[in-house]
């Protein structure tokens, strides 16, 4: 009986050992062809829907059984293993992806130097730039790692919001490493690429028409050569230099063609291509009527026009795509009519008109002090009110302005090139100040700096700076040294309560606190607010004020920072500012926000759903299920 | 070489009887549903037709090839003809085969002329190595279990992987478990294809590369199931 039970027992294990190597091997085959085909393709034309690279995104479950193991021990640290779902599940998400991305940077840039000949090293470094920024975007914002730089945002009379903006120096770094160490990488021109978009961003000019001349000559048939040449063309036509700007825009026609042909063989461009295409032909046309070059501005517009009449046959263009084409469509009448004129003065020999005036721009100039001293190094930054769409703090707006400029030693900046209109007045600023011994600043409200309004009744505003027709002087930057405060980050809970504390202030008599919904959560906590005053309370989120104190340290009750639904709070993230009060209760001293940014430790989340706060919800239809109005 | 193709032919389709009429069923409620719906009907779906659901049908008609002398228990027969076993085997997967793509091809060819224009030669020739290795699959767990159901119990389960695999990594956005032991490769391509993607999505340029894969797995259990059956043989 034990012999046949022993028989049997040996018969299902050999029979499960065989599936269970049949499930393996069905998974390592998958995994060795993957490998393969990954060696022997260009990978950086393979985008997924998640954001991760090629071997991370195909290899995820490989890394989920632990199968990772058999292509060698490089390949399993590139790999590495996902984040742990149960601290996504437990914790904040985005703090744990923060740690992991920064975790994982580090283990990535440092395989070629474990690995000097691993197969994976340009993709090692080439996923340690995309981890690092990651990593940088989602530790500031989730109070991970202190912000070296700040963003001070207009707001209305004057006033200042400010955040902190995540340093990616690291990542220019890494990007760096990739084209030196391995030029010959696909990955090599789009490292590059980043670096020089990243030099532009900081306003370091010179570094970045650097790096894109190197694109240019180093991978002249890259798509990224296509990107550099753009961009030189434009700080070429800035800076008056048409011809230059004329062939750089003629290399890049002739490299997104390239592109094109090679991605549709044989086939007709879609759309979208053939729309940059003609935008190409209609800058060059423009540039080459400047130039007065009559012959290729003729043969510029032939080929707009053969491009517009073929993009207005398609069928079916998305709405985008026929607002654009309307506009070109204008611009090509407006060079068509402008050509016309020069030819008739070419014809009857009385020497071609001068180029069509370009709009009036004029220069917006100022200076940056902090205590009254010049604070260099400050990037003052003009949105206009089209790329906020009348919201101020539009991160997106002001990273794609054009106008700004950079303070010199002197404390003052010059931004040229401003075309007549209203714009909002930002600044990207060092947080320690260097004139201040690396002092903690903050920017003081200047009532100067007025808010334009669209329309009164809508509550909604246009800029703070007017341009009309002569160059602006604007209001003086004003910064001021700030108190430092050292809570920031997760904070675990005293009892029902987290602790606050800050350094003291020379001079201050007492001390009151305010806890605010951070600048990205204020969703999080609006509905406990009446509707019509929700506008107000947007513009300055305070879930809970402390009274006077003279001490250094408040504990912050739980209950008040409760998000509307409570059980969200470990996405939540707080921010506070502490004000020093002299004797008379005027206030001398504020602290920085963007050092002073916390969020809840799992502890405190625990300790605040056991108070069991309340839950608000907003009917969307007050007229109920039945048409009534509830009673 | 026809002669013994009609011979296997008027052995094997005796057993088809019962499992004709599953299949004539399944193929009327897909035509159905496909002309009801024949606004929707693309290119790509006719690739999942040609790749998933000839190679069920093959399946189905090659799990009762040898049942004309095993049910019997005549396996001696096998043995006894002129030509070596594995040709008399080889003779009855064509046969079977060839009926599940004829069923196929009038499947597709009805799609063809009766709702949108489609490339039947590519799509049938797509479908071979997927049918033939569903069909040996099957014809395997037959010969092992001895049981023409369970041969279409194991196909179906083969195949229902394949269809979870598919589903799942169209869920998980791009991420490829095996797509080298897929049966499905070329209706990939075809929907890389429609959506303009074919430069940004990976694997469909290597979609052959899958299918003589299946070829190379059909080929090794052709072998088992050759040994398999002289084992058969030679232990009566």
């Amino acid at each position: 009986m034990a012999k046949q039970l022993g028989k049997r027992l040996r018969s299902w294990a050999r029979t499960l050992t065989k599936l269970a190597l049949l499930v393996l091997g069905y998974f390592w085959l998958g995994a060795a062809y993957k490998l393969f085909y990954a060696q022997t393709h260009d990978l950086t034309r393979f985008k997924g829907q998640l954001p991760l690279s090629f071997y991370q995104q195909q290899f995820i479950l490989e890394s989920l059984l632990r199968q990772t193991w058999m292509f060698g021990p490089d390949f399993r640290e590139y790999i590495g293993t996902p984040p742990s779902v149960r601290a996504l599940t437990s914790t904040n998400p985005q703090a744990v992806l923060a740690d992991y991305c920064r975790q994982r940077e580090q283990e990535l840039s440092a395989l070629p130097t474990r690995y000097p000949r691993s197969l994976f090293n340009e993709n090692a470094l080439e996923d340690a730039f995309l981890m690092s920024q990651g990593a940088a975007f989602l530790g500031t914002a989730t109070a991970r790692e202190k912000p070296v730089r700040g963003l001070a945002i207009q707001a209305d009379n004057g006033s200042w919001r400010t955040v902190g903006l995540p340093e990616l120096y690291r990542s220019a770094g890494l990007a760096r490493r990739l084209a030196d160490e391995y030029p010959a990488s696909a990955q090599a021109p789009t490292a590059l690429l980043r670096v020089a978009q990243m030099e532009e961003q900081q306003g370091h000019t010179t570094q970045s028409r650097t790096l894109y001349q190197r694109i240019t000559l180093e991978y002249p048939q890259s798509p990224e050569a296509e990107d550099a040449a753009n961009a030189l063309a434009t700080a070429a036509y800035t800076s008056g230099h048409l011809r230059q700007s004329r062939d750089l825009k003629q290399h890049a026609l002739e490299v997104a063609e390239q592109t094109a042909r090679e991605k549709f063989p044989g086939q007709p461009l879609p759309a979208s291509t053939a729309f940059k295409v003609l935008g190409y032909h209609l800058d060059l046309s423009e540039v080459n009527l400047q130039l007065q070059q009559l012959k290729q501005v003729q043969d510029s517009l032939a080929l707009a026009n053969r491009e517009t009449q073929r993009l207005k046959t398609l069928p079916s263009l998305e709405q985008r795509l026929k607002e654009d084409l309307s506009s070109a469509q204008h611009r090509l009448q407006r060079v068509h009519d402008e050509a016309w004129v020069a030819t008739l003065f070419q014809d009857l020999k009385v020497g071609v008109p001068g180029p069509p005036p370009r709009p009036h721009e004029y220069s917006a100039t100022g200076r940056v002090l902090v205590d009254n001293q010049p604070f260099p190094g400050v990037e003052v930054v003009l949105s206009d009110s089209h790329n906020n769409d009348f919201n101020p703090g539009s991160l997106v707006g002001i990273a794609g302005s054009h106008y700004r400029a950079v303070s010199d030693a002197q404390g003052y900046y010059r931004i040229t090139g401003v075309p007549a209109g209203i714009y909002w007045i930002n600044a990207i600023y060092p947080l320690h100040s260097a004139p201040l011994g690396n002092a903690v600043v903050t920017p003081i409200s200047n009532p100067a700096i007025k808010t334009t309004r669209a329309m009164p009744q809508l509550n909604s505003s246009l800029g703070g700076i007017t341009i009309t027709n002569k160059p602006v002087s604007l209001p003086v930057l004003r910064f001021q040294q700030a108190l430092t405060t050292n809570s920031f980050g997760e904070l675990p809970p005293t009892g029902y309560a987290v602790p606050l504390s800050w350094q003291p202030w020379p001079g201050a008599a007492a001390y009151r606190v305010e806890v605010l919904a951070a600048a990205n959560n204020v969703f999080f906590f609006n509905l406990r607010v009446p509707r019509a005053k929700r506008a107000v309370f947007v513009q300055h989120p305070v879930l809970w004020q402390s009274a006077k104190t003279s001490a250094l340290q408040v504990a912050c009750p739980l209950l008040p920072l409760a998000p509307d639904r409570p059980q969200g709070v470990r996405f939540a993230q707080y921010e506070y500012v502490v004000t020093a009060l002299d004797n008379k209760d005027k206030p001398i001293a504020t602290s920085a926000i963007p050092l002073s940014r916390f969020v809840l430790s799992p502890e405190a989340c625990v300790a605040l759903l056991k108070l069991k706060p309340h839950v608000y919800r907003e009917r969307l239809n007050p007229k109920g299920f039945w048409g009534r109005r509830r009673r | 070489m026809l002669i013994l193709m009609r011979h296997n032919l008027r052995i094997v389709a005796p057993t088809l009887l019962w499992t004709g009429i599953l299949v004539f069923i399944l193929v009327a409620l897909v035509l159905l549903a496909q002309f009801s719906a024949s606004s929707h009907f693309k290119v790509e779906t006719a690739g999942t037709l040609a790749e998933q659901f000839i190679p069920l049908i093959a399946a189905f008609f090659s799990a009762g090839v040898l049942d004309a002398e095993m049910k019997r228990g005549a396996h001696e027969l096998l043995r006894s003809k002129y030509r070596p076993l594995w040709h008399t085997l080889l003779y009855r997967l064509v046969v079977s085969l060839l009926l599940a793509l004829l069923v196929g091809t009038i499947m597709l060819g009805a799609l063809h002329w009766g709702v949108k224009r489609l490339p039947l030669g590519m799509l049938l020739l797509a479908s071979i190595p997927s049918a033939l290795c569903l069909a040996l699959i099957s014809l395997w767990t037959r010969l092992r279990l001895g049981n023409a159901f369970m041969g279409y119990m194991a196909a179906l389960a083969v195949w229902l992987a394949n269809l979870v695999m598919t589903t799942i990594e169209t869920g998980l956005g791009g991420i490829v478990i095996n797509p080298l032991l897929t049966m499905t490769s070329y209706t990939h391509r075809l929907h890389a294809e429609a959506a303009g993607a074919l430069e940004t999505t990976p694997f469909v340029d290597w979609w052959w590369v899958s299918k003589i894969a299946l070829m190379v797995v059909s080929a090794i259990i052709f072998y088992s199931v050759t040994r398999r059956v002289e084992n058969l043989v030679e232990a009566d």
